[in-house]
């Protein structure tokens, strides 16, 4: 099994999911190690999630009972195999989602064009980013 | 200011939904600590004003903040709350409004950095004294406003330099992340929400106040 970019995008794009969200996870899910890569396919493909317990939780738990989207929970689940002590960290605070890339976004990257910097862009549009596959 | 509507809140739904939410991990993962090697770099202001954070915790609720807490009513646990929230704005120095309100409970507090306004949503402690997670409660509630304190900070760091003494490589690192499309929500991707430079600091200055950190 694998994953297209273009299929991927189409997917989560009718999510309503962001051009720049999408790419940046693709290439997280890319970076994942095999095993966490073929989650993610297996997921895409099927609808099925692993039924690996990653420190006493498993993907589906952290979908149906935490409330995380599904590539999200994939991505925990892989986080935990590796960073197991900052992923719990993180996922146990009640996080807060007001961007400032939306709220004030515009102004900041003024302020760096003033400060002669430039503000780093969002992933590219045309870069091609491959296929994934299990 | 402390919203009146509050008398009317849900207080059973709020107790489930949050009990719900914390269950889910807490249970499994017992307390946890953030691993230095997770860590942001703090300056010796940040360290002065962790310090001095501490000292305005004791300040306001007393050597055992959940003692205090667990032994106030709903209302002085606001009240409690607020004026705490108030006087870490003044301490911060920041030129912002903050509100401590009581909302649904997903959300402990945000920082609206276009109104420039900080609201605090302490639904977390409108539980029993003698609710099992109430230390784990009281935790959260301060971490958040502590945190959401710290963006304010980092707001007002990249638009004036030398706030807080702040270095030009911080500054400007924080100003990158603020740019068009460059800020990562915790729904999306978790892990790149935590290692995004204002998510690791604010985490970082929070858990350092709480005493969160794990010595390596």
């Amino acid at each position: 099994m694998k994953i297209t970019f273009r299929e991927f995008h189409q997917a989560l794009a009718q999510d309503g999911c962001p051009e720049e969200e999408i790419r940046r996870l693709y290439k997280a899910v890319k970076a994942m190690d095999k095993e966490s890569r073929g989650w993610v396919v297996r997921w895409f493909c099927t609808g099925e999630y692993p039924e690996r317990e990653v420190e006493k939780v498993t993907a589906e738990h952290l979908v149906n009972v935490c409330g995380y989207r599904p590539i999200n929970a994939l991505i925990l689940l892989d986080w935990l195999k590796t960073e197991p002590e900052a992923a719990k960290y993180f996922a146990m605070k009640i996080p807060v989602t007001l961007s400032p890339s939306e709220a004030i976004g515009p102004e900041v990257a003024r302020l760096l064009e003033r400060e002669g910097h430039k503000a780093p862009s969002a992933p590219e549009e045309n870069e091609d980013l491959g296929d994934i596959s299990e | 200011m402390v919203s009146e509507w509050i008398v009317g809140v849900a207080i059973g739904a709020i107790i489930g939904l949050a009990a719900g939410i914390i269950d889910a991990l807490r249970e499994r993962w017992g307390p946890q600590k953030l691993p230095q090697a997770s860590c942001a770099q703090m300056s010796e202001t940040d360290r002065t004003q962790i310090e001095a954070t501490r000292e305005l915790i004791r300040q306001c609720f007393g050597e055992d903040v959940v003692e205090r807490l667990q032994q106030a009513s709903n209302k002085e646990r606001i009240d409690l709350m607020a004026r705490f929230a108030e006087k870490l704005a003044r301490q911060y120095e920041l030129d912002i409004e903050v509100d401590v309100t009581v909302s649904k409970v997903e959300e402990c507090g945000a920082y609206d950095w276009k109104e420039r306004k900080a609201v605090f949503n302490i639904a977390l402690l409108m539980v029993d004294g003698k609710n099992e997670h109430f230390d784990y409660c009281v935790r959260e509630t301060l971490d958040t406003i502590v945190h959401e304190l710290r963006h304010a900070v980092q707001h007002q760091a990249v638009e004036r330099p030398g706030f807080w003494n702040v270095d030009e490589a911080r500054r400007l690192a924080w100003a990158k992340n603020m740019a068009p499309g460059n800020y990562i929500g915790p729904k999306a991707n978790i892990r790149a929400y935590a290692a995004q430079p204002i998510e690791k600091d604010a985490v970082t200055f929070a858990a350092m106040v709480m005493g969160e950190v794990k010595e390596q």
